[in-house]
């Protein structure tokens, strides 16, 4: 067989499996359909994935035991009892944030106008409290200034200390 | 009118038991199978199916339809049956399937068929079986895999490659090799048969 031959064989083999499976596009299938009627190397791979594809299907289903419903449905229903019992106040109001987050999701990929308002009404509202808050860092005793004030405060207290002078008890002679 | 997976899993996210079941009801015997297929284990396939559906159910209430239900099912199934593998492979135990392949045909439906009174059909049927299911095994982990979402569960390369994560391309390729691969081994085994082309 001519070697440009085989590398165009080649190509058709490596499609043959898709083929088969009916994954390739109509014009592809037209393509290499054609192929098969001409080609007996190419049409005898095919008959072979035919062949395997015949031997796998010998295989019959296995069938589910009876109680594999009941099981299953069973265990559901104590895993479901047992999570109720375990749920604390922290998980409630996680689940409820996360479903909150999941109906905002939700509503803004719809783009509901009146939720669409809600949730810029909403944004307007906190940018307008971030940026315009009351000024409470006055009346707050503990703030920085007033820290600082009476630091200084102390200091001068400390530099005014009067230290009285004393006189020695008794004076070493040096001869 | 048949109600989709898809709302029936969001009925099951609201809390409705009964939609959970009918989709129990309709994935349950494609899963043990595909799950048997895969480790060649039918009770140890029967307990990881349940536990599927345990998952399942445990992530209802995050489930968003995004990607198709079966997709997902299918995805928890595979992680779950290759997790099976790997555990297998590394602690070297082969559990109970050969002898379970001994008496696998109490679970087979071809009881159903009436061989009875042909045991020579029957016990060359059950033996063919066997050599493929062993044959089958003998695949590299994705090629496995894939061949058997392709032959057994008719999934589409797409669904494929996003259960397996990876590209349609990659599917395309693996069901390829999966396919010479059982050819070969399959003739080795004996059940070839006579055609003369490698795939
Ligand atoms: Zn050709």
């Amino acid at each position: 067989m001519p070697k440009s031959k085989m590398n165009n064989c080649h190509n058709y083999q490596a499609q043959l499996s898709a083929y088969f499976d009916n994954e390739l596009p109509t014009w592809k299938r037209h393509i290499i359909r054609w192929h098969l009627k001409r080609c007996p190397n190419c049409s005898d791979k095919h008959a072979a994935i035919q062949q395997t594809d015949k031997l796998l299907n010998y295989l019959e289903p296995v069938k589910t035991s009876d109680l594999f419903l009941s099981n299953v449905m069973s265990r559901v229903k104590t895993m479901h009892t047992y999570e109720n019992a375990q749920r604390s106040v922290l998980n409630r109001i996680g689940s409820a944030v996360e479903n909150m987050k999941s109906w905002i999701r939700g509503n803004i990929r719809a783009y509901n106008p009146v939720y669409m308002a809600g949730f810029v009404f909403g944004v307007v509202m906190m940018v307008g409290v971030t940026l315009y808050s009351p000024q409470i860092e006055k009346l707050n005793p503990f703030n920085q200034s007033n820290a600082e004030a009476s630091e200084t405060h102390e200091e001068k207290l400390i530099s005014f200390e009067f230290i009285p002078k004393q006189t020695p008890k008794r004076f070493l002679k040096i001869r | 009118m048949i109600v989709s997976d898809e709302d029936l899993m969001l009925e099951c996210r609201k809390g409705d038991m009964s939609a959970f079941e009918l989709l129990v009801r309709r994935y349950q015997d494609a899963l043990v199978n595909y799950i048997y297929y895969t480790i060649n284990d039918y009770h140890r396939a029967e307990d990881l199916a349940q536990e599927t559906f345990l998952r399942v159910y445990k992530s209802a209430s995050r489930y968003e339809p995004r990607a198709s239900f079966k997709s997902w099912l299918y995805t928890i199934a595979t992680n779950l049956s290759r997790n099976e593998i790997r555990n297998r492979a590394r602690r070297k135990t082969y559990y109970l399937e050969d002898m379970v392949d001994e008496n696998e045909d109490v679970y087979h439906s071809e009881f159903m068929v009436d061989t009875r009174f042909q045991p020579d059909i029957l016990y060359e049927k059950k033996e063919r079986q066997q050599i493929i299911r062993k044959t089958l095994k003998q695949l590299p982990e994705n090629q496995r895999l894939a061949l058997t979402l392709v032959t057994y569960q008719e999934l589409s390369y797409e669904e494929i490659s996003e259960i397996l994560n990876c590209s349609v391309g990659a599917v395309k390729s693996l069901i390829h090799r999966a396919r010479q691969n059982m050819r070969k081994l399959l003739i080795k085994a004996g059940i070839g048969e006579s055609v003369n082309a490698q795939i």
